[in-house]
């Protein structure tokens, strides 16, 4: 494991705290108090402790703000890189996530499963958290306890053991890297070729790979070729077999279906025979039948020619009786029209006396009742006149009135026409007024567009002197840059690689050199080391010079004698380095005028100031630029608004603007709106009045003519009234009076001599019926006898029709008759029964449907057996295709294949699970043969002690669970506890330093050797900065100079950290990384 | 046919032989084998040499007990198989000088 960042907020008495590792030897130093014990406890939670522990309620920041945070990023193994993320309390959470690259993480695990799969990871032997027994407060075990051990009880590794671990995960970590260590040769390379035989055929976990490339695999496609080839030609076989089932199962049908088939024709050539035989009989039959119907039809005409000729004898004797008739008739007829000529000379006789009475009175009454309509007409002619001349006074006297109530309409009208004249008027001036005040609006307008023009052009002056202050101060910004010449600043990446392969080039010289020279006679020194001159000597005492890298002495005008400090090669290489530094980095270093690389670098920033400077200049005078090209134009714009005010002022004329004061104060906060609604109000004023106005006018002028008419109408029928008053002497009430009473007397005289008239007219009436009836009997009796007479006609008439037809038909029967020849005909039929007689009679009777069923019957099996003959060939045929015989042979080879790729796999698979038994076996006697830890682990650490000590002590005495027995001492084991603090504190160093080196893991050491003297220190100064390069080691100590030279401290200034030893010592300065609340 | 751990290694070298590899030429036209009849002796029948390392023959040992103790014939195949890898391991680790087999 090593560690590669931390970052802690609100732990404590930290506020935050952000540091990134080396993988070699990292010295964090600080004050004391400064909160190093603190980071340590927080790498220990971050690893150890779940969040949701009470245990990390002791590290809540002390000003209670937030919850303490620890995020550790850590790699167990190469490219598995882990970062964890806790934050302890109530509300805390813990997040583990992972990475490749150390760039991109992904979320693995949260919650409480964090713990679990970080203990996982570190096999240190601390169970899952949960569970029944578990442990309260921070976890802790024997590895825990080595590589993360606290600074209060340095010696504590020195008290446990893995006895006291709750899972064997930390043992097991412990014996694989004490066995890797241990092994023999031949094993190992015994055990390496097992492994990669099991690792051929299974995963990690002991899974069968089936991925392409594994011997399962190739055996597992063999198989499925084998067996893929085996059932195809199964299938071939199957079909084959089926092929010559089917041709055997066709045969048999068609010998079936052959005898079927004669047996079918047989059947239907007999019903055919019967058949025929059938059909003679019935033509030999009808032939008879046609023979029989004609005699018979010769009989009947003979038949019926008798009939006809009684019917026409019978006929005749009718018509003789019908013409006896009708004379009878005629005489009848003859006699009633004489009688109907005597009964009317009776009648006419009897009238022509009654009417010449009858005219005489009518033509009296006559003339009273022409006189009575005279008297009626003239008494009617007087009422009308009397009328007519009332109706011209009271027309007269109406019209008098209507003039009298249209001179009062006519008054009004005019008055009304007058009160809409004067409001038109008054519409009209405040339409005018609006005009002016419109002029008024427009001069207020025009003198506030004047202003806004005015500032307009005050503005664009404004940004042309600003648009000149901003080009003046890009254009120094400028200069300033162009006087820095600097890289880009890519190159300055390469650069300081350069610098920090140049530093470890000269650290590799900077090995320490010390010469003394002993001058056997008097001779002048020169002393000139590491550059520095020194003083010049001149006596017989011998001269320690000692440097770091390079030593030149001057021995009088003997000799030069120079040493420099590393290998040849070390050597070569920091001079082309500084050649490279000449030749690459100085050039630039004397352009931009500094020194260092950090001269450079502030130079270069300040040319990237510079350069965003004139950026943000360029962009300030575009925004100018764009600014003022909107105001272009605004000096037109003033111009044109000075002389619309003008043009306002004029068309407002003499009248003052302050006159309109009011009026514009009344138009409201929208002037131009408050006018426009009180010129549409006024508009519709004005509208309004003319209408009203226009429509008086026209009513007066109507009423001035309407008044003309009625004054010439009434004058036409005062003159009417007077005349028809003339006659009239007596009053027309009088004259009314009689003229009614002639009229009544009239009317009465009429009544009279309609009653006269109606009397006169029953007289006629009664005497003219009584001759009616006797016209009447006269006439029946003239009637009956014309019916009679018709009635014989019509019997004679159709007597003679019916005789006439009946012969007719007579006549045609007689030519049929003759035209026939019985005789013949009873020989055809003779002939025909005779024919009949001779015919055989058929066995049965066989219908058409019967003989075409049977004729069907055959010829569909005829069709069927040509079926399954095409069916055969077909079977012949696909029997042929697919092989018979050859398929069958080469499925036995297939299946031969099949068993034998089948047993082939089971034998591979069989091998390699051998393989994979043998690693086992292999693994488990290793781990036997390595479970003693103590053994195999001792020797390691007592080395080490013996070089500390001097080979005071011999030995260090482990069990086999690592518990540390004591150490050996002229052949006695003694406890630690009875040896110095100092050495048991640089034992338990040894002791974990080991521990952590066989592992591979990062180790904390928080101030371990405080008790340890200077030569010590020196010891393990050296020893650490060698171990630095196996493992990673982390100090924390408040005196950085017993780990680090003090040209490896962190420089002066915000630097956190160096790095030197080629990057494999890291200092870094807690001070400067820690905020401390 | 039964045969022991050497005796079977000594066939793979026949058949070897007979099939050919790529350097050699094979020794026969056609090869047919047949190996179904072909039995190991169970167990290592102290086939190994003495001067194996303690893991080595720690190995061997536990493989004889996994044989001795097998419930059935599958798992002492399996165990007897891997003896036979061992040896073979050993065998081709000998040719180069390192062993004595």
């Amino acid at each position: 494991m090593r560690l590669h960042r931390l970052r802690i907020t609100s732990f404590g008495a930290i506020e935050s705290v952000d540091v990134e590792f080396g993988p070699g030897l990292n010295v964090l130093y600080g004050p004391n108090d400064l909160g190093k014990s603190t980071v340590v406890a927080a790498i220990r939670l971050g690893l150890l402790l779940p969040h949701m522990s009470t245990h990390g309620e002791q590290y809540v920041g002390w000003s209670g703000t937030g919850d303490p945070t620890v995020e550790i990023t850590f790699e167990s193994e190469a490219q598995r890189i882990w970062r964890v993320r806790k934050q302890f309390g109530r509300a805390g959470s813990s997040m583990l996530y992972e990475s490749r690259n150390g760039r991109d993480f992904d979320e693995v695990e949260r919650g409480r499963k964090v713990d679990g799969r970080l203990r996982e990871i570190l096999r240190w032997g601390i169970p899952e958290p949960g569970g029944a027994g578990a442990a309260k407060g921070l976890p802790t075990s024997f590895l825990a306890t080595a590589l993360l051990s606290p600074q209060d009880d340095v010696g504590a590794v020195l008290k446990n053991s893995l006895q006291e671990d709750s899972t064997t995960s930390g043992r097991e970590q412990i014996a694989a890297a004490l066995q890797a260590i241990a092994q023999d040769p031949l094993f190992v390379d015994l055990l390496r070729e097992t492994q990669a035989r099991r690792d051929s055929a299974f995963t990690d976990k002991g899974i069968k790979k089936t991925a392409k490339g594994s011997v399962f695999k190739a055996a597992a496609e063999r198989l499925k070729e084998t067996r893929d080839e085996k059932e195809r030609l199964d299938r071939i076989v199957f079909d084959s077999e089926a092929a010559e089932k089917r041709l055997g199962d066709l045969i048999s049908r068609r010998t079936g279906k052959l005898a079927s088939s004669a047996e079918a024709s047989g059947h239907a050539e007999s019903l055919e025979r019967l058949a025929s035989q059938a059909l003679r009989c019935s033509v030999a039959e009808e032939e008879v039948r046609l023979a029989k119907e004609d005699l018979g039809r010769i009989q009947r005409i003979e038949t019926e020619t008798e009939e006809a000729e009684r019917e026409t004898d019978r006929l005749a004797k009718k018509i003789v009786t019908a013409e006896q008739v009708l004379n009878e008739a005629r005489a009848r007829q003859t006699e009633a029209e004489a009688s109907l000529k005597t009964a009317e000379e009776a009648a006419h006789a009897e009238g022509s006396d009654s009417g010449v009475t009858d005219t005489v009175v009518r033509q009296q009454l006559e003339l009273r009742t022409a006189g009575a309509d005279h008297a009626v007409l003239e008494a009617q002619q007087r009422i009308d006149a009397v009328t007519a001349a009332q109706k011209l006074v009271d027309d007269a006297s109406a019209m008098e009135s209507d003039l009298q109530d249209l001179e009062t309409t006519a008054r009004s009208a005019v008055e009304t026409e007058a009160r809409v004249t004067a409001a038109l008027e008054a519409a009209e001036e405040e339409l005018r007024r609006c005009d002016v005040v419109e002029h008024a609006l427009d001069i207020q307008i025009a003198d506030k567009r004047v202003a806004e023009a005015q500032a307009t052009a005050d503005k664009q002056s404004a940004l042309k002197d600003g648009l000149e202050n901003v080009s003046a101060d890009r254009a120094g910004l400028a200069r300033r840059h162009a006087a820095i010449t600097v890289p880009p600043q890519s190159a300055l990446g390469r650069m300081r690689q350069l610098e920090t392969e140049l530093a470890t080039a000269r650290g590799a010289l900077n090995v320490g050199l010390t010469v003394t020279v002993t001058p056997k006679t008097p001779v002048e020194l020169r002393v000139r080391k590491d550059g520095e001159d020194l003083e010049v000597t001149s006596n017989l005492q011998p001269v320690d010079i000692e440097g770091n890298a390079e030593i030149e002495v001057g021995i009088g005008d003997t000799a030069t004698v120079h040493v420099r400090g590393g290998r040849r090669e070390a050597q070569d290489n920091a001079k082309n380095l500084e050649d490279r530094w000449s030749r690459e980095i100085e050039p630039h270093l004397a352009a931009a005028g500094v020194l260092d690389l950090a001269g450079l670098n502030d130079r270069s920033r300040e040319a990237q100031e510079l350069e965003s400077g004139i950026r943000a200049k360029d962009r300030e005078l575009e925004s100018l630029r764009a600014q003022a090209a909107e105001l272009d134009g605004a000096a037109e714009a003033l111009r044109e608004a000075s002389e619309r005010a003008a043009a306002c002022r004029a068309a407002l004329g003499e009248i003052a603007l302050d006159t309109l004061a009011a009026d514009l104060e009344n138009l409201g906060p929208d002037a131009v709106a408050g006018l426009r609604k009180r010129r549409q109000e006024s508009s519709k004023v004005v509208d309004a009045a003319r209408a009203r106005a226009n429509q008086a006018a026209n009513e007066r002028i109507v009423l001035d003519e309407r008044r003309r008419q009625l004054r010439s109408t009434l004058a036409v029928a005062v003159a009417a009234r007077d005349g028809a008053l003339a006659p009239f002497m007596g009053g027309v009430g009088s004259e009314l009076t009689a003229a009614r009473g002639a009229l009544e007397a009239a009317v009465d005289e009429k009544a009279e001599i309609a009653r006269a008239f109606a009397s006169l007219e029953r007289e006629i009436e009664a005497r003219k019926a009584r001759i009616d009836a006797a016209l009447s009997g006269a006439r029946t009796n003239v009637e009956q006898a014309v019916a009679g007479v018709e009635t014989a006609q019509a019997e004679l008439t159709e007597a003679m029709t019916t005789h006439a037809a009946t012969h007719g038909g007579l006549l045609a029967l007689r030519r049929q008759r003759d035209a026939e020849n019985i005789p013949a005909a009873e020989a055809r039929l003779r002939a025909a029964v005779a024919s009949h007689a001779a015919l055989p009679v058929p066995e049965r009777l066989v219908s058409e449907e019967q003989v075409l069923a049977a004729q069907n019957a055959a010829a569909e099996i005829k069709v069927q057996l040509d079926g399954i003959d095409r069916e055969i060939l077909e079977a012949q045929g696909a029997l042929k295709q697919v092989g018979g015989s050859v398929a069958k042979e080469r499925l036995r080879d297939a299946t031969e294949a099949f068993e034998l790729a089948a047993r082939r796999e089971r034998e591979i698979e069989a091998e390699y699970e051998a393989w994979k038994l043998l690693l086992e076996q292999m693994q488990e006697a290793d781990a036997a043969q390595a479970s003693n830890l103590g053994q195999a682990f001792g020797p390691a650490i007592a080395g080490r002690f013996q070089e500390l000590t001097r080979r005071r002590y011999e030995a260090v005495q482990l069990t086999g669970q690592l518990a540390t027995e004591g150490i050996l001492v002229s052949g006695a084991v003694r406890s630690t506890e009875r040896i110095s603090v100092g050495t048991r504190e640089q034992l338990s160093t040894l002791y974990r330093l080991s521990l952590a080196e066989y592992l591979g893991s990062a180790i904390v050491l928080d101030d371990q050797l405080v008790q340890s003297d200077d030569s010590r220190m020196e010891w393990f100064r050296a020893l650490l900065e060698e171990k630095a390069r196996n493992f990673q080691i982390l100090v924390f100590t408040c005196r950085p100079g017993d780990y680090l030279d003090k040209k490896a401290m962190a420089p002066k200034g915000s630097v956190v950290y160096s790095d030197t030893d080629g990057g494999f010592v890291r200092a870094l300065d807690l001070s400067r990384a820690l905020r401390r609340r | 046919m039964t045969v022991s751990l050497s005796e079977e290694s000594e066939v793979d070298r026949i058949l070897r032989d007979l099939r050919g590899t790529d350097a050699t030429h094979g020794r026969v036209g056609v090869l047919v084998e047949d190996s179904d009849g072909l039995r190991l002796t169970v167990g290592s029948a102290n086939v190994f040499p003495e001067n194996l390392p303690a893991v080595l023959k720690d190995t061997v040992v536990r493989l004889d007990r996994l044989v001795a103790e097998a419930l059935d014939e599958p798992a002492k195949s399996r165990a007897t198989r891997a003896l036979a890898h061992l040896y073979k391991l050993l065998q081709n680790h000998d040719a180069t000088g390192r062993q004595d087999l």
